[in-house]
């Protein structure tokens, strides 16, 4: 009686079924059978028999193993203190922590131990944000496992083949082609013209997406072509990055009416000195103009002449540099000439997101300076200089001020930032997260440690006090953490 | 105080006691922190207005803490004992003792005392052979129940079982603790571990259908089997052996390695597995201990541990559940363990063990020079002669495997159990990984 003559017979079950006999285990089923019981009883036996008969005569199966051996590791492995902390905070999924160990790691030019691999591989998957950081860390072990593994190979799309362009899904061709886009932008032009076509409006769209990164003028002419395409969000992603794309037809154009509207004059000024102003003309483009140029002819803010609604939304695609230039002034004193004249009240907005767009310094400075409250102008800045405008930010747009504050590299924030924050989350302690308390915390100084057993003392019963006391509590908790790993 | 981190934190009840611990071993915390020989104290802030005062008992461990958590330990004696391991400096030496702290110390060495007491009452042998005259009655009504049940799902074919898998046994488990027949109950229990969803239930639902069926039949003529089979079948329908009666048998006096230790959560129960392998005797054993909810661990042993112990079997054929009656950490190297590099002796084991023994349930194995190998969507252990077994660890588990060997020959010890070999430790020049721990 073979095993599947016995499985067969137990799953019909024996009122149905009779097992054939077996060869091999004949003198034992007539034993069996010979027992004066019913024919489960019989049934039962034999079946046990030949199952551990069967199991005992197995033998190992051949197999050749082809596997290659992974490259030796050049760098130096974490040390078991430095694993225990990673595989904790793995198990626990403490993932502030986390990105912290991962950043030393790095930073220390140090390797995971392999058997964290797999799952940091995973988490990287996650993780896009720390996606790069999180592959250099699992070394060679990553590239050996990954090439093993289909799910992590695209995590080595540098090594990966361009079979991933045809045969990956979507967010796997999406990350390939944003790291040919950073190595060759031309090569993910000629990459994406070839399907493009071929593909649905949602992946056309994200695709497309990608190419904002490094965007030159050699990419124009693929980007006139999809003013034609058949979806609307494509053709106004291309158009927008026509427009903002220096040096193109539109752009030029662009460039071309302002310059006719816009002049810098020198006027008279208390009768013997001479100043510059920037004159603005009333002029609006003509129909034929406008058509094609992707912007509104009739102003939607209340209060606005259409004229400086043209001019402010044409100013946000031209390079405050170029401008300038154009205008034979510098960029400090052309935002200056703007901020001085009439026209600044409905400008503004505009010029603000130009100088942030074009990440320009002196621009960036005298608008902050002016008092104007658009985060993104932090980015154009160096760190050193943007901590005189945090205090701007922490009324209003704390969240924005913190994705400055907290940067990837976990630098220390400045003492009197650490300060002006603490006495703002004190009063207002809920406008942040537990979890960004803690990523707070790796950020504040050792120094800080006297200020925040302040706050942990602090008398008050309320549930305010008291959150905020338990947020100390951790931050510091933190900082020791922080200061043990270091 | 002997404990590392890592069994600190095995002596939590849950994973969130172990995050909330973690959190909580911050100086920052405690307002005052305290230890001298006998205890461990301090008070930590939490959202209350009074701290909590939490107390450890040193010499045998033991928490005591003023939080509301039904969980023991809470998180504040987790956190107290884990900053103390971590940061002794911090504690202030104090040997004047609070008074709280005092009076439960003093109750616990009393409780203690009135349990060794306990021990040494003389036992009335009438009763206990009429307790177990009347078990053998309850149990052998019991076998014949399932053997009713047995035959009647042969009968009508299992093929309907995976409709309703998680009921089909539920009605005879129970009847079987009812007849004080634990062991054979946790035999039918462990058919819901099969996973009907997969092909090759049939065969497991079968195998363990008939084992069970076995052991019924085994039980019915346990007078002509040798001593050791009977007591092996006797373990198997459910009769306990006291720890005591183990501890007086004779004991294997060896240099052990600890090989790998499991822990497994059932209801409230945390059942704890720790393989040892003799490193001259060459014999296993495996340690079981049973936790109820909050209690904590009874041995200090961690995986790659070696220990100079007196190791004491419970009786049986090829027994390998035992007792460590006393131990003492020593010195070793995990690369000196050298058993066997040949996986076709690996199969000839099993086939002796079942042949002697086929009640078997679990045989450990270690290998040494072997490699594992992923291919096609199979996961393999590979000897140098090219002889290979499929292992059963998780997917997940596989990767980290392979990850630790980076495709180098290694060892693993592991258990065939249920036809299947599970890797429980990998090991390499001089690195471990543990998958249980």
């Amino acid at each position: 009686m073979v095993d599947q003559e016995i499985i067969k017979t137990a799953l019909l079950g024996t009122d149905n079924y009779q097992p054939k006999s077996s060869v091999l285990l004949a003198e034992t089923e007539a034993k069996i059978d010979a027992l004066e019981t019913d024919k489960e009883d019989r049934f039962l036996k034999m079946a046990i028999t030949s199952l551990l008969f069967e199991e005992c005569g197995r033998t190992p199966v051949a197999l050749e193993n082809k596997m290659a051996e992974c490259l030796p590791e050049t760098l130096q492995f974490i040390d078991p203190t430095m694993h225990g902390m990673v595989r904790s905070a793995l198990l626990e999924k403490d993932e502030v922590f986390f990105a912290y160990l991962i950043f030393l790691v790095c930073k220390n030019q140090q390797v995971l131990s392999p058997e964290l691999v797999p799952d940091v591989l995973d988490k990287a998957l996650e993780n896009k944000k720390l996606s790069d950081r999180l592959v250099r860390v699992c070394g060679q072990t990553g590239k050996w496992l990954s090439a093993l593994n289909e799910r992590w190979s695209i995590l080595m799309a540098d090594e990966a083949q361009g079979d991933i362009w045809e045969t990956g899904n979507v967010d796997n061709r999406k990350s390939f082609l944003k790291r040919v886009r950073k190595v060759d932008p031309e090569e993910a032009i000629r990459l994406i013209e070839v399907t493009f076509q071929a593909e649905n409006a949602a992946t056309r769209l994200s695709l497309l997406e990608e190419l904002h990164e490094n965007l030159s003028l050699t990419d124009e002419p693929f980007l006139q072509k999809l003013l034609k395409d058949k979806s609307q969000k494509v053709k106004e992603t291309a158009l927008g990055m026509l427009r903002r794309m220096q040096g193109s037809t539109l752009n030029e154009n662009y460039l071309g009416y302002i310059l006719s509207v816009i002049s810098v004059r020198e006027e008279r000024y208390l009768v013997v000195t001479k100043k510059k102003v920037v004159k603005i003309a009333d002029t609006l483009p003509t129909d034929a103009e406008l058509s094609g140029w992707g912007i509104d002819k009739v102003s939607s803010v209340k209060g606005m002449p259409d004229h400086m609604y043209v001019i402010g939304q044409i100013l946000r695609d031209i390079d405050p540099t170029i401008l300038a230039k154009n205008l034979a002034v510098t960029d400090e004193q052309l935002i200056r000439l703007f901020l001085e004249s009439d026209a600044s009240e409905y400008l503004i907005p505009f010029l603000v997101t130009s100088a942030s767009a074009f990440k320009n310094k002196a621009w960036s400075l005298a608008l902050l300076k002016h008092g104007e409250r658009d985060i993104t102008l932090l980015g154009a800045l160096e760190k050193e200089e943007r901590t005189a405008f945090y205090h701007q930010f922490l009324e209003g747009n704390l969240q924005g001020l913190l994705g400055y504050l907290l940067d990837q590299d976990y630098s220390d924030m400045q003492m009197s930032t650490c300060k002006s924050l603490l006495v703002h989350l004190s009063n207002n302690p809920y406008h942040i997260s537990q979890p960004v308390y803690r990523r707070l915390a790796l950020h504040l100084p050792d120094d800080i440690l006297p200020q925040l057993k302040l706050y942990a003392q602090e008398p008050g019963d309320d549930y305010q006090k008291r959150y905020f006391r338990t947020q100390v509590i951790e931050m510091m908790r933190m900082i020791e953490l922080k200061t043990n790993v270091n | 105080m002997h404990y590392s981190r890592e069994q600190i934190l095995k002596m939590a009840p849950d994973d969130a006691s172990v995050k909330a611990g973690q959190q909580l071993a911050s100086a920052a915390k405690w307002g005052t922190r305290f230890v001298n020989e006998r205890a461990l104290w301090g008070d930590c802030q939490g959202s209350g207005k009074i701290p909590y005062r939490t107390m450890v008992d040193l010499g045998n461990i033991a928490f005591k803490c003023s939080c509301p958590s039904r969980k023991f330990p809470c998180k504040h004696g987790l956190g107290l004992i884990l900053l103390y391991t971590s940061q002794p400096d911090l504690f202030s030496k104090q040997e004047q003792m609070p008074e709280p702290l005092l009076e439960w110390l003093g109750k616990r060495q009393e409780k203690e005392v009135i349990r060794e007491e306990k021990e040494i009452k003389p036992v009335d042998e009438a009763a206990q052979a009429k307790r177990v005259a009347t078990r053998e009655r309850k149990v052998e009504g019991g076998i014949e129940e399932l053997r009713v049940w047995i035959k009647d799902l042969v009968r009508t074919g299992i093929m309907n079982i995976p409709q309703n898998s998680y009921q089909f046994n539920q009605n005879i488990i129970a009847r079987m603790v009812d007849a004080q027949a634990p062991g054979l109950a946790n035999q039918l229990r462990q058919m819901n571990g099969i996973n009907f969803y997969r092909e090759g239930w049939q065969r497991a639902l079968i195998k363990r259908l008939t084992a069970t069926y076995l052991i019924t039949d085994a039980f019915q003529r346990l007078d002509s089997f040798p001593e050791e089979l009977k007591k092996e079948l006797q373990t198997l329908i459910g009769w306990n052996t006291l720890k005591e009666d183990v501890l007086k048998g004779d004991a294997l006096s060896d240099i052990w390695i600890v090989l790998s230790i499991e822990s497994i959560d059932e209801g409230n129960i945390r059942t704890e597995k720790i393989w040892l392998l003799g490193k001259h005797s060459g014999r296993y054993a495996v340690i079981l201990n049973f936790y109820a909810n909050g209690q904590t661990p009874q041995h200090v042993l961690i995986p790659g541990m070696y220990i100079q112990a007196a190791v004491v079997y419970f009786p049986g054929l090829r027994p390998q559940r035992a007792l460590i009656r006393e131990y003492q950490i020593v010195d070793g190297d995990f690369g000196d363990i050298k058993v066997t590099s040949s996986i076709l002796l690996i199969y000839e084991n099993i086939t002796t063990a079942l042949v002697e023994n086929p009640f078997i349930e679990q045989l450990p194995f270690v290998l040494n020079d072997i490699q594992v190998v992923k291919k096609d969507e199979g996961w393999f252990v590979v000897d140098q002669t090219n002889k290979g077994f499929t292992i059963s660890n998780a997917e997940e588990i596989c990767w980290r495997l392979l990850a630790f060997t980076m495709g180098r020959p290694c060892s693993c010890f592991g258990i065939y159990q249920n036809e299947q070999f599970y890797i429980h430790s990998l090991w390499l020049e001089d690195k471990t990984y543990f998958v249980t721990w």
